[in-house]
């Protein structure tokens, strides 16, 4: 038996009632985990949506929710994005930091500093996006925690799976 | 609401045309080859009985409980190899069939359910009736859809056909609103549907799994076929024995798979698992080379996982690439149907003028020989007292000549039939496996008889599963279905009262059928026959009266009340770790007392 690690399934699926639902439903039913998971619809002439799901187990068990969510019969295709060469994967997070916050001028330096995009300013606060992998993610809401009173909210994973696979 | 003099009938009217929600659905089933549908009405689904008054072509059985139409369709189902259909009502009628959907789910049924549902406008507000149907059922369907456009209803039912009976069978459900039963869309037929989901079907004999797993056949010394209800599901009986004929490896089937191969070969080692023979579970033990085929490695045939088969090379073949690797590790998992897997490897075994290692397997089955001289499944005999398996053993007996069909309820009387009833042939056999639902095997029975109205139906069941779904005595009655009710009646749940002799005791907590009712009066209530015996020399007489009788019949067989089934593994014990007769050790472990 191989190691637990975390893997992220991107799923393509017809534009369904209830695809996300049974997707979700299958994880419960069957005892497996959803760390996080994105969906929404990309192609709206052909009825496609994407989800894409991350989940902790071994190589075994990978493979075993990958056959099972195969099964689901508005799935179209399954990638392990994690074992996917070329595959990208992305989350996006938004701040909010107080104009009244004890370390404002240090959080939007480290903002700045962060290549952080401007999407929103009011007079109590601004809010910034943020774009990277998952592990830069944690970095930087690690790195921004720190600096105290902040508000941050993230997406979880969107991924795209390598050309060849497709 | 009658339709225009000219207009043509819905079942004539040309693909095309334009009709009312409810003829779609009943021209889409007959379309779709569907002559009987089980069901019972309500509301939310008179639109449909009301196009089903106005023709002849679909025939509806109306059932006394919905439960009892979803098992009907599955017994239908599998004593034709068509796919079952229910029509229900919302909100209860539809609940009701959760229980023979998760079954269905389980032994893979093809199986259409349509609901009625309350109309769209009131779809969330809690309405009369209402329930989340598609929310309730989604885990116990292979796929399920709500309707909410009339113009999709036609193409949504033919593929919900094509799902329900392609790659891994299972229950489809359509919940259907009222208002789309009402509406007016286009009707499609199935030739114009294109789009469909595809599932893995076909394997050449030139392909590499096929190689690798003849090789691994062709160097064999103690191989073993390992067979299950995808065989049937495939119907590839007939190539399954030409496959084992070619090999000359010795045979065994799970509870799903008995009557894919005839019960009299010589190599055929009857059924393995918790209440298997000796030969075919220490035959699954020592082999070198097991060879799956349509069989999932359910734990009631594994027994402890660490322990199964230690030393044996895998070879699965199953329609469903979820089964490889999912309970057992396989060395060669091959995703196809079964026929086409087994006439694939046939073909490659022939074109290799392959043989078994000769003198491997003459020792591999003479060591099985030793093992069935244990006679595991003999039984003492009474003159005093009917014993279970003897009752078993004289209708089957005095049926042979006829190939009835056997349904089961659930417990030891189950057991028993799959071990003391020869099967010869497929789809006789009809049993609730995976679920085990007590209360199944009445309405498979009738489910059965009206797919096949001149067999010799009968259901072997207990006196407590009976009373489950004991009202379709009253549908057997109605349609004049001459279905045989054979109740092993041993006064007591007997599977529980024997898991709490062997493991918890012998505290009999609330397993003692109280209060039994009068089988023969109950029969004769509902206009059917009510049968009697209670002395072994009764018997013969009352299977012959019962087999004579043209209509239905209960008959209430009172056999010894303390017989327990043998061989047992207990669960979660290895195979060799069988009790074969009362007074034998159960070396329960603590894992094994968390099995069901
Ligand atoms: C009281 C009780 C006791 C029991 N004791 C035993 C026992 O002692 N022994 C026993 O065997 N069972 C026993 N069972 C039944 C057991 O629980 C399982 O239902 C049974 O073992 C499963 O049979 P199967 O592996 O053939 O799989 P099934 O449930 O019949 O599944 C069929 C498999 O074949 C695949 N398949 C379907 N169609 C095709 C196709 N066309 N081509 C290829 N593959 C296909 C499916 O994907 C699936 O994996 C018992 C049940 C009860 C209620
Ligand atoms: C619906 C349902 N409820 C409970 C059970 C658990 N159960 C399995 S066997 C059994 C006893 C069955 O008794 P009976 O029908 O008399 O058959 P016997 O074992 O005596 O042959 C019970 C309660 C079940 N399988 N199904």
């Amino acid at each position: 038996m191989s190691e637990n690690k975390l893997h992220t399934l991107f799923i393509l699926s017809d534009n369904e009632r209830g695809v996300l639902a049974r997707v979700t439903a299958l994880f419960s039913a069957r005892g497996y985990q959803i760390q996080n998971i994105t969906a929404g619809e990309i192609n709206e002439a052909q009825h496609l949506s994407c989800i894409a799901i991350t989940t902790e187990g071994t190589a075994e068990t990978i493979a075993q929710i990958k056959a099972q969510v195969e099964k689901i019969v508005a799935v179209r295709s399954v990638v392990n994005l994690t074992e996917a060469q070329g595959a990208v994967q992305r989350e996006l997070m938004i701040v909010r930091v107080r104009r009244d916050a004890p370390k404002h001028d240090a959080l939007v330096d480290t903002l700045n500093e962060l290549d952080a995009r401007q999407i929103a300013a009011d007079e109590e606060s601004t809010s910034f996006e943020l774009t990277g992998d998952t592990r830069a993610i944690n970095q930087y809401i690690a790195r921004l925690n720190a600096l105290g009173a902040v508000e941050i909210a993230r997406s979880g994973i969107v991924g795209m799976a390598p050309v060849k696979l497709h | 609401m009658s339709a225009p003099a000219s207009a043509p009938h819905f079942l004539s009217a040309p693909a095309g045309s334009v009709l009312l929600g409810a003829e779609i659905v009943v021209r889409a089933l007959r379309d779709q080859g569907v002559e009987h549908i089980f069901g019972y009405p309500g509301g939310a689904i008179l639109p449909v009985y009301d196009a089903i008054f106005q023709q002849d072509e679909l025939h509806h059985i109306l059932v006394r409980h919905e439960q009892g139409a979803g098992h009907a369709a599955e017994g239908y189902a599998r004593s034709t190899g068509k796919v079952g259909c229910v029509l229900v009502t919302s909100g209860p009628g539809m609940t009701n069939v959760v229980t023979p959907m998760t079954d269905a789910m389980m032994d893979a049924i093809p199986m259409i359910i349509i609901s009625g549902q309350v109309p769209t406008h009131l779809i969330g507000t809690d309405a009369f009736q209402e329930a989340d149907t598609t929310g309730i059922t989604r885990n116990c369907t292979k796929h399920n859809v709500l309707v909410k456009d009339v113009n999709e209803l036609a193409e949504t039912i033919h593929k919900c056909f094509h799902i329900a009976r392609s790659g891994k069978p299972g229950p489809v459900l359509i919940d259907i609103p009222k208002d789309v039963q009402f509406g007016k869309g286009v009707y499609v037929a199935p030739d114009e549907v294109t789009k469909y989901k595809t599932y893995p079907y076909a394997i050449a004999a030139s392909d590499p799994k096929i190689a690798a797993a003849v090789d691994l056949m062709q160097g064999a010394k103690r191989a073993v076929f390992y067979t299950g209800g995808g065989v049937i599901n495939a119907n590839a009986a007939n190539d399954l024995r030409a496959l084992v004929h070619a090999t000359g490896f010795p045979i065994t089937q799970t509870l799903m798979g008995l009557g894919a191969f005839p019960a009299d070969d010589p190599l055929n080692l009857g059924m393995l698992g918790m209440h298997g023979t000796y030969e075919a579970n220490l035959a699954m033990y020592h082999c070198d080379v097991m060879i799956c085929i349509g069989a999932r490695f359910d734990d009631r045939i594994t027994g402890k996982l660490a322990e199964f088969s230690p030393n044996s090379k895998k070879i699965h073949v199953d329609v469903d690439a979820a089964s490889i690797n999912k309970n057992v590790r396989v060395d060669v998992g091959i995703v196809a149907d079964a026929g086409e897997a087994i006439r694939a490897m046939l073909a490659e075994w022939q074109r290799r003028n392959a043989k078994a290692d000769s003198a491997g397997l003459a020792k591999w089955l003479q060591k099985i020989q030793e093992w069935r001289a244990k006679d595991s499944l003999a039984y003492e005999h009474s003159e005093t007292i009917i014993k279970p398996q003897y009752a078993i053993e004289r209708l089957a007996h005095f049926t042979a000549s006829q190939n009835p069909i056997i349904s089961t309820e659930v417990g030891q009387h189950q057991m028993w039939a799959a071990q003391h009833f020869p099967f010869y042939a497929p789809n006789r056999w009809l049993t609730s496996g995976g679920l085990g639902t007590m209360g199944y095997g009445l309405p498979a029975a009738i489910g059965a008889q009206v797919a096949h109205p001149d067999a010799l139906v009968i259901d072997i069941a207990g006196e407590a599963s009976i009373q489950m779904n004991i009202q379709e005595l009253s549908t057997a009655v109605q349609y004049n279905l001459p279905v045989k009710v054979f109740i092993i009646n041993n006064e007591w749940m007997g599977m529980v009262r024997q898991w709490q002799q062997l493991i918890h005791g012998e505290r009999y907590s609330h397993s003692y059928s109280e209060a039994l009712p009068d089988f023969v009066k109950l029969a004769e209530a509902y206009g059917a026959l009510g049968l009697r015996a209670t002395r072994p020399d009764e018997l013969d007489s009352v299977i012959a009266q019962m087999i004579a009788h043209p209509g239905p019949v209960m008959a209430d067989i009172r056999v010894d009340p303390k017989e327990n089934c043998f061989p047992m593994i207990p669960s979660g014990a290895p195979h060799y770790a069988m009790i074969l007769k009362d007074g034998d050790i159960a070396p329960v472990s603590p894992e094994g007392l968390m099995m069901v």
